[in-house]
């Protein structure tokens, strides 16, 4: 199914689900008033994004050399580098490198659940779980993460409490302490009987080989100091040059993703640690799966997203749809862009059927964004694609509609006849606009008109 | 560390949760360690237990304290701890992230060690319904004691012999 | 001074009063306003729709039409900001692209024009109402016009402007408006509940699309809320 039809028969389940919305509205909206807060209260916080914005550009830019450069500094230090192609080479990477160890704890991801690492980890009778609050909850529900921080955004109190008392086995509550506890407990077994820790990373360092890691559960953490083998997989786009372009990375990340000054953990990891009781091995993947590809055929500077989730947060679409609504772990206007590129099978794959229509244009999460990415204009650009794909019918109405544009004349009788066609006509050639919305009444005379009737008088 | 940056440091922690005993004389020390129930610190620590560590400095604009991969023991304790009491020389204050990471010396490796970590408070998550509920997965509580480094240096020489 | 006015073509068409308004205010000012006669759109439809290179000939005409103007006026955000991107459009000829560039700065939204340029916010007005403002997408985000029209509004007697900052766009954005319906009606709606939670009865805003928007739908769904364009108020009832 077309990804626009797709995405408008979401909204219209959602229209009618006044949980969703609600559960929607409340999360986006208390994310973005701690991140408004915040954004007033750090000084230079322009000057920051600023920063940012340009160290983004340059990884995207230098995405081959930071590459080998961070190879290089990784292994040296006894970090294992390997480079995937695809998913599937990623999978396979992460399989070869577990062996026959079974027991697998995972950090929220999003590169894993791009390439699917779970299902392929378990079809190869691996056990998987995951250990950020949200990606468990969403795991047992059997569902995907719906947003890109909050991975249960979309659920309440309630729904988790049924979950968790049919499921976990517990006396029904609904108090979050309660919950949250519970998981604890039951995660913890699995944190120290793992054998393999997975996780993503939010950065790498060229200039000192360093992998850093941002969370607050400390279940992240946990998954890459316990077990005795550590497996971070991440973009290839995601390489910072220097130790210092952390900085504004680490500022603004939790600031827009959580409205956090700074979240409760952030690990800078240089080397495996056998001696010092951490893992005896540290490996990173390196994942492409179409990042090139963006780079070249659609618009780098989508690259340069740091998956803070604030676009999705002011969306006027992703707040009343959530991310389920787009068919792909990468939902929101940034998700537009990515999808068609790094998701093979999600509704929005291929240019032709990006989601490129579901955006009005507002240019909410371009004044969000913190690495300045000008997402409209790339939607806007996306959809250019689309025109060049189009129905012959669509673009000789636009062909029409220029040309009337540069004949004054032409543009008047057009408007002449537009005026005088009867009502139902209208309704009937836009029938999207008449279903939940009046015609709006066109005027008796135009406004030239009654302004030549004013200076006569 | 100058009272402003005390003040701020103060404001900070309140924020993140974060619990602060400024130490001055060597009973408080002591006291301090005593709370933490260790003999020595670095015990191997086993979940639901207090952990003690040392750790390598604070970040005023956050209110971090930072953690150097380079003390065995140390990162597996700060994560699987129920309470985490964390020893900081007065002394080690940082302004900013960008401060920290600018440092030359020691230089980036040695101070990182395998692995550093910044810790802003105890451990937390909102994932159900942006609720704040502390002590996720890592500690509940975070306690951080700040001591005169003659003072923590008399006590460490004590404890060689 | 030679100050040169256009109106959107949906005005022109739908609303003509908001550009007789927009006329009036000009006259009241004692300013010596030309309106081109042979003025068509701005060309933002095909523009966002991504028909970038049927766009050009409408900005050809515009810039053609209007080259010569010391200043131009338009009560409408989103106009401006299409005139003031046509530096960016390919398929401009280098000479059609420099004079792009020098128009960009002499073209401004009316509140901008009342406010930034002439300085003026007390314009004589009175509406006697509680109304909740409308920040269009454009005017707040391409144009930066947040204070602008707050502040002509606060001058107007007996106005009651309820202020609702960091709503979503109310969900015309053009075609999405007949492309993906279902959000723009949840939009509109949330917009209109917005308002009437607050006990408005009017709507007012800067931008004529946002408005026709809404009203196409209150008046769907029976709403006792009128849409207003600022041009309407600073025009209309005097103090």
């Amino acid at each position: 199914m077309k990804a626009s039809l797709s995405i408008r028969l979401a909204a219209r389940a959602a229209a009618r689900d006044g949980q969703l919305r609600e559960n929607l509205r409340r999360s986006t909206e208390l994310s973005l008033e701690k991140r408004r807060k915040l954004v007033e209260d750090i000084p230079n916080y322009s000057r920051h994004r600023g920063n940012l914005a340009a160290s983004r550009r340059e990884s995207v830019r230098r995405m081959d050399s930071l590459l080998a450069e961070a190879v290089e500094r990784l292994e040296s230090a006894g970090i294992r580098c390997h480079l995937a192609g695809d998913a599937e080479e990623a999978q396979r990477l992460v399989l070869e490198i577990c062996g026959d160890l079974r027991r697998i704890v995972k950090g929220k991801s999003m590169v894993s659940e791009e390439i699917g690492l779970n299902a392929a980890l378990e079809a190869a009778g691996k056990e998987v779980v995951e250990t950020d609050l949200g990606e468990y909850i969403v795991q047992l529900r059997g569902e995907a993460p719906s947003h890109i921080t909050a991975p249960a955004l979309h659920l309440n109190r309630r729904q988790i409490a049924e979950l968790f008392e049919r499921e976990l086995g517990m006396e029904y509550s609904e108090d979050p302490e309660t919950l949250t506890a519970a998981a604890r407990e039951h995660l913890r077994d699995r944190f120290l009987k793992a054998q393999v820790g997975i996780t993503g990373a939010n950065f790498v360092v060229a200039e000192t080989g360093t992998i850093i890691l941002v969370e607050n559960e400390g279940n992240i953490g946990l998954a890459s100091t316990l077990p005795p083998v550590h497996i971070a997989v991440t973009g290839i786009e995601k390489i910072l040059p220097r130790l210092i372009d952390a900085d504004a990375a680490l500022r603004l990340l939790p600031v827009n993703g959580t409205g956090q000054r700074s979240t409760a953990y952030v690990s800078f990891i240089s080397s495996p640690a056998p001696e010092m009781s951490g893992p005896q091995e540290v490996h990173v993947i390196f994942l492409d799966n179409g990042r090139r590809r963006l780079a070249e055929r659609g618009d780098a500077r989508a690259l340069a997203c740091i998956r803070c989730g604030a676009c999705l947060n002011v969306c006027p679409l992703f707040r009343r749809v959530g991310g389920h609504g787009y068919g792909s772990v990468y939902p929101g206007p940034i998700g537009i862009l990515t999808t068609p590129f790094l998701i093979e099978g999600a509704e929005g794959h291929g240019l032709e059927n990006s989601l490129a229509d579901a955006c009005s244009l507002c240019e909410a999460c371009a004044e969000v964004c913190p690495a300045e990415i000008p997402l409209p204009d790339l939607i806007r650009g996306a959809r250019e694609e689309k025109a060049a794909a189009a129905p012959a019918l669509g673009r000789i109405t636009w062909k029409i509609f220029g040309r009337l544009c540069a004949h004054p004349t032409l543009f008047r009788v057009a408007g002449w006849f537009a005026r005088r066609l009867p009502a139902s006509v209208l309704r009937g050639l836009t029938p999207a606009w008449s279903l939940g919305r009046a015609l709006p009444r066109s005027s008796r005379y135009r406004f030239r008109t009654l302004l030549a009737e004013r200076r006569r008088r | 560390m100058t009272g402003e940056q005390a003040e701020r440091l103060k404001r900070r922690f309140r924020e993140n949760g974060t619990e602060w005993r400024q130490i001055d004389e060597r009973v408080d020390l002591t006291r301090f360690i005593m709370m933490a129930k260790l003999e020595k610190p670095y015990a191997h620590v086993h979940p639901g237990e207090t952990a003690f560590t040392f750790a390598d400095g604070l970040i005023v604009e956050t209110g971090a304290i930072i953690l150097s991969g380079s003390r065995p023991g140390a990162r597996r304790a700060a994560y699987l701890a129920e309470t985490h009491f964390a020893l900081i020389s007065e002394n080690a204050v940082f302004e900013t992230l960008g401060d920290f990471l600018s440092l030359t010396r020691p230089p980036w490796h040695k101070l990182c060690g395998p692995a550093l970590t910044l810790i802003c408070g105890p451990s937390r998550t909102a994932d159900i319904e942006k609720t704040l509920v502390m002590g996720a997965h890592g500690p509940r509580r975070l306690i951080v004691g700040t001591a005169p480094p003659e003072l923590i240096k008399e006590m460490l020489d004590e404890g060689r012999a | 001074m030679r100050l040169g006015l256009f109106i959107p073509c949906f005005v022109e068409q739908l609303r003509p009063q908001v550009g007789l308004a927009t006329v009036d205010l000009l006259d009241r000012l004692g300013l010596d306003w030309t309106y081109p006669d042979k003025q068509t759109c701005c060309g933002q439809p095909a523009f966002n729709a991504g028909y970038g290179g049927e766009c050009v000939h409408a900005a050809r005409h515009f810039l053609e039409l209007f080259r010569d103007f010391e200043q131009v006026v338009a009560p409408s955000g989103s106009c401006v900001a299409m005139v003031r991107r046509y530096v960016e459009l390919d398929g401009l000829s280098a000479g059609e692209r420099s004079l792009a560039a020098d128009l960009a700065p002499r073209v401004f939204e009316l509140s901008e024009y009342l406010v930034r340029r002439l300085g003026r916010t007390r314009l004589g007005a009175r509406l006697k109402t509680r109304a909740a403002f409308q920040d269009s997408c454009h005017a707040q985000r391409s144009l930066g016009l947040v204070e602008e029209p707050r502040r002509l509004l606060a001058e107007v007697e007996g106005l009651d402007l309820v202020d609702q900052p960091n709503l979503d766009c109310c969900g015309f954005g053009g075609v999405y408006s007949v492309k993906m319906p279902e959000f723009s009606l949840m939009q509109a709606d949330d917009r209109l509940a917005a308002a009437l939670d607050a006990n408005c009865e009017m709507i007012i805003g800067t931008e004529p699309s946002c408005l026709m928007h809404l009203e196409a739908r209150a008046r769907h769904r029976d709403l006792p809320i009128r849409m207003l364009h600022i041009a309407e108020v600073l025009a209309g009832e005097r103090a």
